[in-house]
């Protein structure tokens, strides 16, 4: 669906993006990550059309963004950062704009004005001007807007930037439901931990670099074996932590006030001893927990420390 | 709030559309038009009963004198509010990231440049609409031919398309969006302020680009002599026939015609600009072709001049009259050589730094050659060189001098015998060497260097010698000092040629300070000289930069350690 080779944006003697090469399947909600001037809006821009390669090549759905730009245009829906919006239109009158540049028949254009802004949740602001939205739901307006004309992939640059924690929600539950519907997305976030939870793979950049790409599942295999836990304990930790310390395979321990944190490469059969051994040594365990990766922990293991 | 119903042509275009919906909101337009409708109103009002109250003219001339002033408010209207409009609301658009919106949308760019055309101004339009009512009242007072007002109307719309058409280039071609007001008050002021001026020495091309001549020569004229303002009598600005070549044409066509080709090329670079932001603003075809039209237009301003009697006298006769000589004066054949051959230059000069490419576009476009596994660049291609291009101008920059040259000579007007072959060929050598230098310059430095490079070898050796000249009157040092900026070598050159032709019996002719004496010529021919050899330089470095960029173009590129 999506295929880069290459990719080279230069601004002058600074490279933005060095060298990316990426492959992403129809269907996949690819989450781009990375500290501010990593290189993930050239990036996106190169994708979106709007900024030629220093060199490189790219393919989107089979077309060449740079031999078929037209082609290519009409299959992606983008959503820049700090998403702008004609502030003296209305929302309706705002949408209706790009549902006629999109040539979307008449019947068609108010059925997708609606939908769109049902899916956005921004039906009591139809007649409100853009312009005296708040942050979120102008967000949700561009987002709107950018799936009109209903296309195959979508570019969402920072689409989770100054939203409300329930708009959070409402955008990773749209999202999720979009990949579901086998659309492409490359989103690129700073809210790492959500990404986790409805990409089906990510790509860590860092200086231009795309440091790491691929699954979360197999990005959590290749790099570290630990697996993290919680011991929730009926009064301080700290006896939790003296029976683990005896215990062979068990590293990273912190007691705190009324849990204990460790880590172990053990499988499923010595985390069940692990439990075993903390209650017949007199520990009163009243929760144990596997704690699961997020990509805040990913990029932080891989060392792109700058992630916001 | 209710938005109005719209209709017509432009109900397709959602741009215009848009604009319609946000710049017609009935509050803002209600606001705006009290404010247009009274001041209109007053203008009219105070002049007519100005005029009919201390019984200075009938009431049907002053019905008459009403409408050049709300001629004026209209102009106010589109060709200043309008015109802001289109370049802020393009470039606000462009600063906030919205023109890619529209980028990316699949309208033609035909489309989006009509409906931002139309759109942006759209309020101002339709407070122009609003003062129509008071010239309907004014017409049918004073039986103005209605006639005389659609012809006026209709220059009137093609300039304020230009005006228009110059906001948006400005909007969609500065580099920094803010930039794009400032650029497009300069552009609005040279074109059509500043270069008309050039009408004054016979040069009309700019003078018609505006609605001057056609306002005062065919609105006034309507009023009695002692109504018309002093414009008119300073003989220009006058609704006449125009000189063109051999040949007078009627002012509408060569409104029509100088304004149809700087719509068309404006057009062409805002069409470039939406098509790919990164894209020159001219291709090297179209920079040609733009090229011959701005040599064609000069040349026909010129050549008129030249060979015409009446358009001469007219021109020159407040000069005759000082000089007390009667007929053509040689000196006057060097003003206007030199005339033409500075605005060629600059033309020349701003086209080809256009339509030359960074190192960057180089190498991206041999990258793009190697992907699709084609030999070479193709020669319209941004990414190609723009020396095939300079030279096509050159040559028609050649050959039109030429001609004109050859037309001077057969006229005997001028002068007894042609210059002497050997200032020609120094004259010629020196202009070709001066483009390709330039050209050479453009290519193998950036655009910043290109820039204050030529800032410094041009202005710092200008402003020189005219302290040479003014405090020391050193006239010698102060032109050798000048000779490496390219408008006093383009005239001296000139001046030279001229020298060596023989006069007319009776007739002495200045061309250069009398102080240089014999040594004009060789003061030129340095010039020349040393403009070649930087020329051959430069085109020798810029052949082997483009050969490594070929290479590296070509190769497959590898990655960064």
């Amino acid at each position: 669906m999506i295929e880069t080779r290459d990719i080279r944006v230069d601004y002058g003697d600074v490279t933005a993006v060095a060298d990316v090469t990426l492959s992403i399947a129809p269907g996949q909600v690819y989450g781009l990550i990375g500290p501010n001037g990593a290189g993930k809006t050239s990036l996106i821009s190169v994708l979106a059309t709007l900024r030629e390669p220093t060199y490189g090549e790219a393919r989107l759905c089979g077309l060449d963004l740079r031999e078929d730009v037209a082609a290519v245009r009409r299959v992606i829906g983008y959503m820049p950062d700090l998403a702008p919006v004609y502030k003296d239109l209305r929302c309706r009158e705002f949408l209706d704009l790009f549902a006629r540049a999109y040539f979307l028949d008449r019947r068609d254009r108010r059925r997708r004005i609606d939908e769109c802004i049902q899916i956005v949740r921004l039906e009591g602001k139809r007649e409100s001007l853009a312009g005296n939205l708040s942050r979120g739901m102008t967000q949700r307006l561009v987002l709107a807007k950018t799936l009109l004309h209903d296309p195959q992939v979508l570019l969402l640059d920072e689409p989770a930037s100054g939203l409300d924690p329930l708009a959070r929600v409402d955008l990773r539950n749209l999202l999720r439901d979009l990949g579901r519907r086998g659309k492409t997305i490359i989103i690129s976030s700073h809210i790492l931990n959500e990404l986790s939870e409805f990409c089906t793979s990510i790509g860590i950049m860092e200086k231009g670099r795309l440091v790491l790409d691929g699954s979360i599942e197999t990005i959590v295999a290749g790099l570290n074996h630990q697996r993290r836990f919680t011991v929730e304990t009926v009064g301080p930790g700290d006896a939790a932590a003296a029976v683990l310390r005896t215990l062979q395979g068990v590293g990273d321990i912190v007691a705190e006030d009324g849990h204990c944190r460790f880590e172990s490469g053990v499988d499923d059969e010595a985390v069940a001893a692990i439990l075993a051994a903390l209650v017949t040594h007199g520990v009163r365990v009243k929760g144990f927990t596997e704690r699961r990766r997020g990509v805040e922990d990913i990029l932080m293991e891989v060392g792109a420390t700058e992630v916001a | 709030m209710t938005t109005l119903p719209i209709s017509g042509p432009f109900r397709l275009n959602p741009i215009w559309q848009k604009s319609v919906r946000a710049r017609m909101r009935p509050r803002h337009l209600l606001s705006w038009g009290i404010v247009t409708i009274t001041v209109t109103a007053f203008v009219a009002t105070i002049v007519y009963t100005n005029m009919t109250q201390h019984h200075l003219t009938t009431p049907e001339i002053a019905a008459k004198a009403v409408l050049p002033a709300v001629i004026v408010v209209q102009a106010v209207l589109l060709m200043m509010f309008g015109t802001g409009a289109v370049a802020a609301g393009i470039s606000q658009e462009r600063d906030e990231g919205l023109l890619d919106y529209q980028r990316m949308t699949p309208m033609r760019p035909t489309a989006k440049i009509l409906g931002y055309l139309f759109g942006l101004p759209v309020r101002e339009y339709a407070l122009f609409a609003m003062t129509l009512p008071i010239v309907a009242v004014a017409v049918a007072l004073s039986k103005f031919s209605l006639l005389t007002l659609a012809h006026f109307y209709a220059v009137f719309f093609t300039s304020v398309l230009v005006y228009h058409m110059t906001a948006m280039v400005a909007g969609m071609v500065a580099p920094k969006p803010r930039l794009a007001s400032m650029l497009s008050i300069g552009l609005v002021a040279l074109l059509y302020f500043a270069l008309p001026n050039l009408s004054r020495v016979g040069i009309t091309f700019f003078e018609f680009l505006t609605i001057r001549p056609t306002f005062f020569g065919l609105i006034q004229q309507e009023l009695p002599a002692n109504l018309r303002p002093a414009a008119e009598a300073t003989g220009i600005d006058s609704f006449r026939h125009v000189p063109l070549y051999g040949g007078l044409i009627h002012p509408t066509v060569y409104t029509l015609l100088v304004q149809g080709f700087l719509i068309a090329t404006l057009f062409s670079i805002v069409h470039r600009k939406w098509r790919d932001q990164a894209l020159h603003s001219f291709s090297k075809v179209g920079a040609v072709i733009v090229f011959s039209g701005v040599v064609f237009f000069l040349m026909g301003s010129i050549w008129a001049l030249v060979v015409q009697d009446e358009a001469y006298s007219q021109v020159f006769e407040l000069l005759d009259r000082v000089t007390k000589r009667g007929g053509r004066s040689p000196e006057t054949l060097e003003l206007l050589l030199s005339i033409g051959v500075v605005i060629t230059g600059l033309a020349y000069l701003a086209l080809v730094a256009a339509i030359t490419p960074s190192r960057h576009t180089t190498l991206a476009g041999w990258r793009r050659v190697r992907k699709l596994g084609r030999a070479t660049l193709p020669f319209n291609s941004d990414a190609a060189s723009s020396l095939p291009a300079a030279l096509v101008m050159v040559a028609i920059a050649v050959v039109a001098g030429g001609l004109l040259l050859r037309r001077v000579d057969g006229l005997g007007a001028y002068y007894q015998s042609g210059p002497s072959r050997s200032t020609v060929a120094v004259v010629l050598v020196g202009f070709i060497a001066i483009a390709l230098f330039v050209q050479g310059l453009r290519e193998t430095v950036g655009f910043r260097i290109f820039g204050i490079g030529l800032f410094t070898l041009w202005m710092i050796p200008f402003f020189a010698m005219m302290v040479l000249y003014s405090a020391f009157e050193r006239f010698i040092a102060g032109t050798y000092a000048g000779l490496p900026c390219l408008p006093v070598l383009m005239v001296y050159a000139i001046g030279e040629m001229l020298r060596s032709t023989t006069t007319l019996p009776g007739v002495t002719a200045q061309f250069l300070p009398h102080e240089l004496g014999e040594r004009a010529g060789e003061i030129t021919t340095l010039g020349a000289g040393a403009y070649a050899a930087a020329a051959a330089l430069l085109q020798v470095l810029r052949y082997r930069a483009r050969s490594g960029l070929r290479k590296t173009g070509l190769a497959q590129p590898t990655r960064p350690g």
